[in-house]
């Protein structure tokens, strides 16, 4: 009896107690996550937290030794790249500032530890982060308006893309650091054998695609993002992808779009990665001739026995090119440390640092001088990769962030899987993908 | 409160404090959780108190699907292992020169990374060089195309997941074995009991307390399965993801959508799911033991 | 069924467990194999039931040689020390589990199952299960199973070693019963020689393996063969004294112990049991050194040459301790064993 009184009172309290966490300060409050359009230009309740702008600039900075965490989620020889670059940060600044890497695993550990210490107000100083893991604790957010305006070594110097993309919310919320953009890899010793031309369009990649399927019976190209292959082949057809309020290709040139995408499919022209887990293992093993990857990726593909080419993607009405990779975010509210990442970020965004880290890890260079850098050139004459990216660095687009795009990023891939195996014509294609989209808001 | 019960508390709170925190206390956050629209973990806003997260649930096909699939295994994986297990610990127990050795091997996948056996079981399972269609191939059985398509994927998983489980089985059953008493072997010799008689009329029996408990841990287990689809599709829940299981789909909710409410809903759902199985499953095995 | 062991021997490494036994068991006779633990009786129950297999030897029920004969082909009824009842099932099915296992229809095996129940005394236990049970009742219940099949032999293992006295006694008369009404060829082990001695038609006493003696109770109470079956045979202990003997006289130290016996001189091992001794005025004296009474006992401590004697007599009897009694050993209750412990007469 006495022992159900005393579980009962605790089980009371807890109770109790959660309630009163749950129901928190902010009661029936507008949460970031609903006010995301791009277009909103006020940033919601993110006034809040301290983003304080410190007294940046020229003035002799006072700031002081500190340390400073950079959560990230490079791995191998990434990893040891940006280690060289931060010790020598480390090791030159004046100020005694020591930035510490955080090494935080895939990017999908990155994103749910940011998540969950956003939840506990724990966050790191810096972290990596893609636009779509942040909408939940935009406000936690250090705004770097002042910093760039003020401290920044020209940003027009960077990639427009990027910039917009840092811009997104209405703010400049990062800097971009490691950047690639999705290539076409393809089997030069194949294509040479067969006497076929790179693609450059939709109708070389049908046309070779058939002669590569006549004569060896494997498919000619994949895609490892389906969701990314979507979307762009939507831009390079000239139609637009999805809004805060739904998909925007439900007209003649998604049509289109999906009637070349369902084709080659449906022929057997293009195949799913399925068992194989990555192109990158198909191609090497010679299964397939091309495939659409992050340029990032190109350590993994064995060139044994035959030649590597890279090239931009093909288009149709225009060129259209996926970006990836992260950018850096901060997090840090104490001012002083604020300062000392920002001493941290000049410098590795800078065009001698940025070039090294370009040449040493295979990320494009953030910043147009960097490109054109005597180091950066002769590595490109070199390096086929980087000068394919190089080439379509006009026609990248970023794929922006609203509350449905998380979703829409893990639907699409399975459905357009779920369409593949049905052997579905370009009009369900359409009509499945539009609804699976709208389907997230 | 007498001196006696109170030390007893006393040695019981370290016990109580760390249920109470990471038990009690996140299951009944999650309830609450899982009433609030739009809740946000970060700023624990809300929008409103109802069933909201609860129509998004049960009007989201992923979710069902979930439900379907789990279903789908625990029907399959939970008996199949138990019988499985059962005559393979049996088998083992009865050569006695070798059973040390067995008992070995049997037991590896247990202490053995789920995801290094997703590896292997992923390379037999291979569609072109795997060693399952290769033994197929052997009685004219056309490649089955088992990770490639949605429709071979459940079975996939649950064939997986049937060898994976067996290990903690046998184990038990095979402690179990050993405490039964030999004379009773011995009688049924004399008896002039049939070998498949003294396995149903006085190994199983012997054995029932352990048979039970394997089958309500391993309902309890099957219900909540995630390592196994996580390990066997890399990541994924399978070609298309088909082969969605309801942790699978919570996880998902939580993470990659930021929909903390729907999410805490499902995890209620699952609890009640779970509970429910288990009360039935001890009251229908409850009632013999009960006398 | 009579029962024939030739040259039956079961070696465990480089131990003899029984040693070259030969044994003639006499159809529906009562047999108890007894002697201390380890002695390889229990053993050769298991030969018999063909659960353990021999090293050597040959077994024999009837003309058939059944050594090679595996147990549940040999038509015998066998119940464990610990009963070995299937705790799960109840006494009915119990019993007629192996009815089934041969085919028999479920209607008729209740029914033969009933009818062997009656004979045991359990019938109103049908529907419990073991646990329901007291020991006593249990065993009947082990007993029943093992006879519902109607075996040629029963063989039991010690089953009265889990019961506690008083109940060993009554179920031990049961047993004998039960027997008698079946009238089957019947070995039991036991380490208790009361129990062997009370309901046994003949005992076997076995040491290490060798068989000692296979005589009828009182015979081979009166009559042991060796030392060993002297020793172990009777309650209180035989006493083993040292005796002399010289022109026919035996004395033990210097008290004169029979006179006129036909033995060669020379020293030997005797022994008198305490109850061969009778109250003679012109007996022996004897000072009581020391006095135990059990109810009906009186057992009384005295010395005989080295040795301590005891003696035992009626507690009717007023002894105390100190006094001197005047007694003699009863005509042919001294036996005389020889070098190898054999008897060698009794006088």
């Amino acid at each position: 009896m006495k022992l159900k009184k005393i579980g009962a009172s605790i089980l009371a309290m807890a109770m109790a107690t959660s309630m009163l966490a749950g129901c928190g300060q902010s009661a029936p409050a507008e949460t970031a996550a609903d006010t995301q359009p791009a277009e909103q230009t006020e940033a919601p309740a993110a006034e809040a937290s301290a983003t304080e702008e410190a007294a940046p600039a020229e003035e002799a900075k006072n700031i002081e030794a500190t340390e400073v965490t950079f959560w990230h989620a490079m791995n191998g020889n990434l990893e040891s790249v940006l280690t060289e670059i931060t010790d020598e940060f480390n090791n030159s600044n004046e100020y005694g500032i020591k930035v510490t890497l955080v090494n935080q695993g895939a990017y999908g550990d990155l994103q749910t530890k940011l998540q969950a210490s956003a939840a506990a107000d724990a966050l790191p100083d810096l972290a990596q982060a893609y636009n779509n893991w942040l909408t939940p604790y935009l406000d936690k957010i250090v705004k770097l308006d002042d910093f760039v305006a003020n401290d920044f070594d020209n940003w027009d110097d960077v990639v427009e893309a990027y910039r917009d993309e840092c811009s997104e919310f209405g703010f400049i919320h990062a800097v971009p650091y490691n950047k690639s953009t999705y290539v076409l890899f393809y089997n030069k010793t194949m294509l040479d054998e067969l006497g076929l031309s790179v693609p450059e369009t939709w109708a070389d990649v049908q046309a070779d695609a058939k002669a590569v399927m006549d004569a060896k019976n494997i498919a000619f190209i994949g895609y490892d993002d389906l969701a990314g292959v979507v979307e762009a082949s939507l831009h390079q057809n000239g139609a637009n992808y999805v809004d805060a309020s739904g998909a925007l290709f439900n007209d003649e040139k998604g049509l289109e779009t999906f009637t070349y995408l369902s084709d080659l499919y449906n022929n057997g022209y293009a195949r799913l990665v399925g068992e194989d887990g990555y192109f990158s293992n198909v191609i090497s093993n010679q299964q397939i001739a091309s495939y659409v990857g992050s340029s990032a990726g190109v350590s993994y593909i064995k060139a044994e026995g035959w030649e590597l080419g890279v090239a931009p993607l093909p288009g149709n009405v225009n060129k259209a090119a996926n970006m990836a990779g992260t950018n850096i975010v901060m997090f840090a509210q104490d001012s002083n440390k604020q300062l000392a990442a920002w001493e941290y970020l000049k410098y590795i965004t800078s065009t001698e640092a940025m070039t090294k880290w370009a040449v040493g890890t295979g990320y494009l260079p953030i910043r147009q001088s960097a490109y054109e850098t005597a180091e950066y050139k002769a590595y490109m004459e070199e390096n086929v990769c980087a000068a394919a990216c190089y080439e379509q660095a006009k026609d990248f687009f970023f794929s922006p962030t609203f509350e449905a795009s998380n979703d829409i990023r893990s639907t699409v891939p399975s459905t357009v899987e779920q369409l593949v195996y049905d052997k579905a014509d370009a009009q369900t294609w359409l009509d499945t993908i539009v609804e699976a989209v709208n389907a997230q808001y | 409160m007498d001196k006696k019960s109170f030390k007893g508390y006393l040695y019981l709170l370290p016990s109580i404090i760390i249920m109470l925190a990471f038990t009690i206390y996140p299951l009944i956050r999650a309830i609450i959780m899982s009433f609030l629209g739009d809740y946000s973990i970060i700023n624990h806003g809300y929008t409103s108190i109802g069933f909201e997260n609860y129509k998004a649930l049960f009007a989201d096909p992923d979710f069902a699907l979930s439900l379907r699939n789990t279903t789908i295994y625990v029907i399959c994986v939970v008996p199949a292992s138990i019988i499985l297990s059962l005559i393979i610990a049996v088998l083992i127990n009865s050569c006695t020169k070798t059973k040390a050795f067995f008992q070995t091997v049997y037991f590896l996948p247990y202490v053995t990374s789920v995801i290094a056996i997703g590896i292997v079981w992923r390379w037999m399972f291979n569609s072109n060089y795997g060693l399952i269609n290769y033994f197929l191939g052997l009685f004219g059985i056309d490649p089955i195309p088992w990770l490639n398509r949605p429709e071979y994927a459940m079975p996939a998983l649950i064939i997986f997941a049937i060898w994976k489980s067996m290990a903690f089985n046998i184990l038990i059953f095979l402690a179990g074995l050993q405490t039964i008493p030999e004379d009773l072997y011995r009688a049924a010799r004399i008896d002039s009991t049939p070998k498949l008689r003294v396995f149903t009329r006085i190994t199983v029996p012997q054995l029932a307390p352990m048979i039970v408990y394997s089958s309500v841990i391993g309902m309890i287990g099957a219900f909540k399965v995630y390592n196994e689809v996580f390990s066997l599709f890399q990541g994924k829940a399978g070609p298309a993801n088909k082969a969605m299981t309801i942790v699978y789909f919570i996880y998902d909710k939580f993470y990659n959508s930021y929909k903390y409410g729907v999410a805490a809903a499902g995890s209620v759902v699952l609890f009640i799911i779970i509970l429910v199985m288990t009360q039935i499953q001890l009251r229908v095995t409850g009632e013999k033991k009960k006398k | 069924m009579d029962i024939r062991i030739e040259n039956l021997t079961k070696t465990y490494g480089s131990l003899n467990a029984v040693d070259h036994m030969n044994l003639r068991i006499n159809d529906g006779e009562l047999v108890g194999l007894l002697g201390p633990s380890g002695c390889g009786k229990s053993t050769t129950l298991f030969m018999l039931s063909g659960l353990t297999t021999p090293t050597e030897g040959k077994i024999f029920f009837g003309d058939k040689d059944v050594t090679s004969i595996p147990p549940e082909d040999r038509e015998i009824g066998l119940v464990f020390q610990n009963y070995a009842l299937y705790p799960h099932m109840t006494v009915e099915d119990n019993i007629t589990f192996p009815l089934i296992n041969r085919g028999v229809k479920k209607a008729q095996a209740k029914e033969e199952a009933f009818e062997i129940a009656k004979v045991v005394k359990i019938e109103q236990y049908m529907n419990r299960k073991p646990s329901e049970l007291s020991g006593g009742q249990q065993q009947r219940v082990a007993i029943a199973r093992a006879l519902v099949k109607k075996p040629q032999v029963l063989l039991l293992d010690e089953p009265l070693s889990n019961l506690d006295a008083k109940l060993r006694v009554a179920t031990r008369e049961e047993i004998r019963r039960i027997q008698q009404e079946v009238k089957i060829t019947t070995i039991f082990v036991t380490h208790d020689q009361e129990e062997a001695m009370s309901i046994s038609d003949r005992i076997a006493v076995m040491k290490e393996g060798v068989l000692q003696q296979y005589e009828v109770p009182q015979t081979m109470y009166l009559n042991p063969a060796n030392e060993f079956v002297a020793n172990f045979l009777g309650t209180p202990e035989i006493n083993n004294i040292e005796v002399e003997v010289k022109d026919g006289v035996i004395s033990a130290g210097d008290v004169v112990l029979r006179r006129g016996a036909n033995l060669a001189d020379g020293h030997y091992h005797a022994g008198i049991r305490p109850e061969s001794f009778f109250v003679d005025e012109n007996g022996i004296s004897f000072e009581v050194n020391n006095l135990r009474m059990t109810g009906r006992d009186l057992l009384l401590f005295t010395n005989l040459g080295q040795s301590v004697v005891r003696v035992l007599v009626h507690s009717y009897m007023q002894v105390s301790e100190g006094d001197t009694i005047k007694a003699s050993v009863r005509e042919g209750h001294i036996l005389v064993f020889d070098s190898s412990e054999k008897l060698i007469g009794r006088f």
